[in-house]
C-alpha cells in the first residue's frame, strides 16, 4: 500500500501550506499536492463599502506588496470614473510599483532565497537563513538589506508610507512629490546599481554548482503570461496581455486585461483553498500558464533599458525556446530588478513626475470597474461592480500567486519525484521541494486574501491516504 | 542625533493588535526620541536603529498579565523559519552584526486579549497602553 509525504509548514515564504507526498507500494514517489490551508474571504469583506475606499482597504490583504493591491484597485476605480489620470500621477503610480517589484524581489533574492543559493540545499538547517548568510558573507546580506530599504524608501517618500500606503486613488494620487524627495531617490540609485551587479555576478556563478536542481526542480512546458507594453517590451503599470508557448511562439497577443475572464478561468479543488486559474481556449488543467518574472521575461520581446537587456539576452540564450526551468526565477527576479533601477533612474528625470495636478475630478461614470497591473509575483486582476451609489456589490481578486498555482502543483510532483526517496528521507530533499515552491516566491496571505506567515508541512502518506509521518517546520 | 527609538508593532485595524499604537499616541512627543509604528518588523529596520542608544519595541501580548519592560538580547535565527518578518530579537542580532549596533534593547510588552478585525481596544489593553507609557516616561535616555 503507497504512502504519503506532508512537508508542513513550508519555510520561508509567505502564508499557510502544506506539501503531501503520496508514495507508492514500491516505495516510489507517485505523486505531490500542495495545499494552502488557509482562507479570509477578502472578496465578501468589502462587499457594501464605496469604491473609493477600495486602494486603502484592498492594500491591507498584504504586507510584502501593498502597492500591487492599490494600483489594480486604484485602476478599476479610474474605470468606474471614466476620467484620464494625470501624467503626474501615472508617472508616480509607475515609479511607486517599480519601487515595490525591487524591494519585493530583493527579498525574495537576499533574504529567502540566498541561503539556498549561497549556503547550499543540503546545508545545516539551523544555519540556513539570512543569519547563517552573515557568517558566509555579511556584506552580501548587508547590501541585500540596503537594496530592498532603497525601494522601501522610494515607496515611503512617495505614499506617506513605507507599508500600506494609501496616496493613490481612484482618478490619480494625493500628494505631489517635492524635489527634496526626488533628490533623496537619486543618491541611492548607485548603490542599487553596484549592488545588483554583485547580485547577477553571484547568482551566475552559483548557477553552476545547482545544476541538477536547474533541470529537475520544476522544468517543465507550459504557458507564460504577462503585461506587455505596445511595442511588446517589458511593462509592469499598464499593457496589453500576451501569452507565450514553451517554444516562445507567441499564443495570443494585444489581449486586452479588462476582458481577463473572456480568456482565463478559475477552476477550484477540495485540497486547496487557493483558485486554480487556467488560459480558458485549453481548457483546465491544461490550460496551465505561469506568471511572475519567469513568464516576464518569457513574453517581452526587450526590457527596453541597457543594462536589463542585456541581460534578458543572456536569459533567452538559457533555452531555445522558452525558458522553462523554475529554478531562472530567480536569474529573472535580477533581470526585472535591473530593470526597475534603470526606469527609476529615467523617472528621476523626468519633470512629469513633480506635476501638481495629481488627480481627476470626477464622479461615478461606470458600474463595472476592472484594473490590472503586473504585481512581484506575476499579473493581478481587480474586478469590481457597484451599485449607483458606489457601493461594492462584488469583488473577483485574481492574484498572481494563485495563477501560478497549477505550476508550483506541478513543480512540487517533479522535484518530490526527482530528490525524494522516502525509505531514506533527509531534511534536504523536502528541502529542495520547499526550494521547488520558493522559485515562485508564493504570497499565500494575498492569494487566499489571508492573514499569516507561511509555514509548511510535509506529510508522508500511503496512496490509501494513511498518514505516515509528518515534518512540521517553522 | 535622537538616541531613543521607539517601534509600535501591530495592526491598527485588528483591535488590540494596534495597542502599541496606542501607546505612541498617548506618549506624545518627546525630545530627543524618535517614534514610529510598524506593521511588521523588517530588515532593513536594522539598519534605522543602529545609531540608536536605546530602542524599544512595543508589542501587543497575548499573555502578558501587566505592561512591563523586559531588557532583550540579540539573537541568531529561527532555524530555517526566517520569513518576511523578524523577532525583536532577531532584529536586534541583524543591527549588531551588520551594523555596529551596541545599545540597549527592551521590547515592551503590552496586554492584548482581542485580535479580531475592528479599530477599538479592549479594557484590559485600553488600561495597559496607559501603565505601558508610565514605564516609557521613565526610560534612561
Amino acid at each position: 500500500m503507497g504512502e504519503r509525504i506532508l512537508i508542513s509548514p513550508v519555510t520561508r515564504i509567505e502564508g499557510h501550506a502544506r506539501v503531501s507526498v503520496y508514495v507508492s507500494d514500491s516505495g516510489e514517489v507517485e505523486s505531490a499536492q500542495f495545499h494552502v490551508t488557509e482562507f479570509r474571504g477578502f472578496e465578501k469583506f468589502c462587499e457594501g463599502r464605496p469604491f473609493h475606499e477600495m486602494p486603502g482597504l484592498m492594500s491591507r490583504i498584504c504586507g510584502i506588496c501593498p502597492v500591487s493591491h492599490i494600483l489594480a484597485s486604484s485602476k478599476a476605480g479610474d474605470m468606474l470614473l471614466g476620467a484620464e489620470v494625470p501624467v503626474a500621477a501615472v508617472k508616480q503610480r509607475r515609479l511607486v510599483n517599480y519601487a515595490q517589484i525591487l524591494q519585493s524581489h530583493a527579498l525574495s533574492f537576499f533574504h529567502l532565497s540566498s541561503p539556498d543559493l549561497i549556503l547550499g540545499m543540503d546545508s545545516d538547517p539551523a544555519r540556513r537563513n539570512l543569519f547563517g548568510l552573515l557568517d558566509t558573507d555579511a556584506e552580501f546580506a548587508r547590501r541585500g538589506i540596503r537594496l530592498r530599504q532603497f525601494g522601501q524608501r522610494i515607496i515611503e517618500l512617495t505614499g506617506g508610507k513605507r507599508i500600506h500606503p494609501s496616496w493613490s486613488v481612484p482618478g490619480g494620487v494625493l500628494k505631489a512629490l517635492t524635489v527634496k524627495d526626488r533628490d533623496e531617490m537619486i543618491c541611492w540609485i548607485p548603490e542599487a546599481f553596484s549592488t545588483l551587479g554583485r547580485a547577477l555576478d553571484t547568482l551566475k556563478e552559483r548557477l553552476d554548482h545547482f545544476r541538477e536542481e536547474v533541470e529537475y526542480i520544476g522544468r517543465f512546458p507550459s504557458l507564460f503570461l504577462g503585461t506587455a507594453g505596445r511595442d511588446g517590451g517589458l511593462e509592469f503599470y499598464d499593457g496589453v496581455i500576451r501569452i507565450v508557448d514553451a517554444e516562445g511562439n507567441i499564443v495570443a497577443d494585444g489581449l486586452d486585461p479588462v476582458r481577463y475572464h473572456t480568456f482565463l478561468g478559475e477552476a477550484s479543488e477540495e485540497w486547496s483553498f487557493m483558485k486554480l486559474p487556467y488560459y480558458k481556449p485549453l481548457g483546465y488543467p491544461g490550460g496551465m500558464y505561469r506568471v511572475g518574472p519567469l513568464a516576464r521575461c518569457n513574453i517581452a520581446r526587450a526590457a527596453g533599458t541597457p543594462g536589463a537587456d542585456r541581460e534578458l539576452r543572456e536569459f533567452k540564450q538559457r533555452a531555445a525556446g522558452a525558458v522553462c526551468h523554475s529554478f531562472h526565477y530567480h536569474l529573472a527576479r535580477l533581470v526585472e530588478m535591473m530593470h526597475c533601477i534603470e526606469r527609476i533612474e529615467e523617472l528621476m528625470e523626468d519633470r512629469d513626475l513633480l506635476g501638481e495636478n495629481i488627480r481627476a475630478n470626477a464622479g461615478l461614470n461606470r458600474l463595472e470597474g476592472i484594473g490590472s497591473c503586473e504585481a512581484p509575483r506575476g499579473t493581478l486582476f481587480h474586478h469590481y461592480h457597484v451599485d449607483p451609489n458606489g457601493l461594492l456589490k462584488k469583488a473577483n481578486l485574481l492574484i498572481a500567486t494563485a495563477q501560478n498555482n497549477l505550476a508550483i502543483n506541478k513543480a512540487v510532483e517533479q522535484t518530490a519525484r526527482r530528490f525524494v526517496q522516502p525509505a531514506r528521507l533527509a531534511e534536504g530533499m523536502l528541502n529542495r521541494v520547499e526550494a521547488a515552491i520558493r522559485c515562485y516566491d508564493p504570497c499565500l496571505s494575498c492569494s487566499t486574501h489571508a492573514l499569516g506567515q507561511m509555514p509548511l508541512v510535509v506529510e508522508i502518506r500511503r496512496a490509501s491516504g494513511e498518514l505516515i509521518e509528518t515534518v512540521r517546520r517553522r | 542625533m535622537d538616541r531613543t527609538r521607539l517601534i509600535a508593532v501591530g495592526n491598527v485595524l485588528r483591535s488590540d493588535d494596534g495597542v502599541a499604537h496606542h501607546v505612541l499616541e498617548l506618549l506624545g512627543p518627546v525630545e530627543g526620541v524618535v517614534s514610529e509604528w510598524r506593521t511588521q518588523l523588517t530588515p532593513e529596520l536594522a539598519v534605522e536603529i543602529a545609531p540608536a542608544d536605546v530602542v524599544v519595541i512595543i508589542d501587543a501580548d497575548s499573555h502578558a498579565e501587566d505592561a512591563s519592560l523586559e531588557r532583550i538580547r540579540a539573537g541568531g535565527g529561527r532555524g530555517s523559519a526566517f520569513a518576511h518578518t523578524l523577532t525583536a530579537e532577531e532584529l536586534i542580532g541583524l543591527a549588531e552584526r551588520l551594523y555596529a549596533f551596541h545599545g540597549a534593547a527592551y521590547v515592551c510588552h503590552v496586554p492584548a486579549r482581542d485580535f479580531s478585525t475592528g479599530d477599538q481596544l479592549s479594557p484590559i489593553a485600553r488600561q495597559a497602553a496607559v501603565k505601558a507609557v508610565e514605564l516609557l516616561r521613565r526610560l534612561p535616555r
